[in-house]
């Protein structure tokens, strides 16, 4: 499915870039302070001016002609100040940040931020929570990474009819935990890589991965999709590895 | 004519009822014009997450409501100047009784506090005062 020597990870990440994206704030003055989170994303960003408190402004993502949805100042906060909170966090669910997430679906982003990667993640997460059924696919750099999230893990996987995957390096030996299957990612195809995917339990309105690459250290490039093929080649391409792995 | 320069509070009042027109102008106030699609994203931004409770709309339907109904609303008051064929709308600046009414409104539609209408049509009617009408 990739070129000739281009990790397929890559090629699918790259297939997951859609249009170009616009953000405008609407409200008194330019919210300068989320420009930090905004810039991460290759999207444009605009500001205009409208003359309401600062309080009450808006923005609004849109692609081409197409709308695609707002988020109100009052989830400007959380924007600045994400939430890497577990799915089942009930205030974490309604995260503006997700929101925008959600929104900017296709754009890269660019982020060397460990908190706002584990939540852009956490959206992944989040949907196949609330699904409660299908598979979820995490990679870890190596399985040591994934040793603070088994909790994490083992209550998706307990708490739900999820199947949970997960991939890493295999310098840790994880203990045996209901629902969540461990591959050990001897050949190191997906060690550069940070992705999280949820298959929809076959509901293509649903499926929906992350595929980040780290290109410098710590500093992952990534794009979140919403894109069901980009999706589905995502999980046989993870399925397979978990297939010839030991 | 321009608007309110008789004091025609009523229909001042009767343009300005939906808050789709009332939005159009907080914004026109600061631009001058705009294009029928960025006033489309403006309101339907204002709907959904803007001042007030939020609910969803279809961006379709704002267009298609600004473009058939609210615009050539404002532009019969002669609150505005809208062009249909080149989906442009410009506003040259309004009366003090249109400032004030829509002064009064933008601190209504961004505040918990409820509308006091008497109050509203006092200061209109300060103001028509002070233009001489």
């Amino acid at each position: 499915m990739a070129a000739d020597g281009e990790p397929p990870l890559r090629a699918l990440r790259d297939r997951a870039l859609g249009p170009p994206k616009t953000v405008t704030t609407f409200g008194p003055e330019p919210y300068d302070d989320l420009t930090g989170v905004l810039d991460r994303f290759d999207v444009e960003l605009r500001h205009e001016p409208l003359p309401v408190p600062k309080s009450s402004g808006y923005l609004v993502v849109r692609r081409g002609d197409e709308y695609l949805g707002a988020i109100s100042a009052a989830g400007f906060d959380d924007l600045r100040d994400r939430s890497g909170a577990p799915p089942w966090d009930a205030t974490a669910a309604a995260s503006a940040y997700r929101d925008l997430v959600a929104l900017l679906s296709g754009a890269s982003f660019e982020m060397d931020d460990r908190g706002r990667m584990v939540a852009t993640a956490r959206e992944i997460e989040d949907r196949a929570w609330r699904a409660g059924r299908g598979a979820l696919y995490v990679t870890f750099q190596s399985l040591s990474a994934f040793e603070e999230q088994v909790s994490t893990y083992a209550r998706l996987a307990g708490r739900t009819d999820l199947s949970v995957a997960v991939y890493g390096d295999p310098d840790w030996e994880p203990p045996p935990i209901d629902g969540v299957d461990i591959h050990r990612d001897e050949a190191g195809e997906i060690s550069d890589f940070w992705v999280v995917a949820f298959d929809g339990a076959g509901e293509d309105d649903d499926k929906c991965a992350m595929i980040a690459e780290e290109s410098a250290a710590g500093v992952f490039t990534g794009v979140v999709t919403y894109d069901p093929t980009v999706v589905d080649d995502l999980t046989a391409y993870l399925d397979d590895v978990a297939a010839s792995g030991p | 004519m321009m608007f309110g320069d008789g004091g025609d509070q009523s229909r001042v009042f009767g343009t300005l009822a939906d808050p789709e027109r009332r939005v159009v102008l907080y914004y026109l106030r600061e631009h001058e014009s705009a294009s029928l699609e960025t006033l489309a994203d403006l309101v339907t931004g204002w709907v959904e997450a803007g001042p007030g409770p939020d609910r969803t709309v279809a961006r379709d339907d704002v267009r298609a409501g600004l473009h058939h109904v609210h615009l050539p609303a404002l532009d019969a008051a002669g609150l505005v100047d809208y062009d249909p064929d080149g989906g442009r709308v410009t506003c040259e600046g309004l009366s003090r009784v249109g400032e004030t009414v829509l002064d009064a409104a933008l601190a209504a539609d961004t505040s918990e506090a409820p509308v006091d209408l008497g109050r509203l049509l006092a200061a209109a009617d300060d103001a028509g005062a002070d233009d001489g009408g």
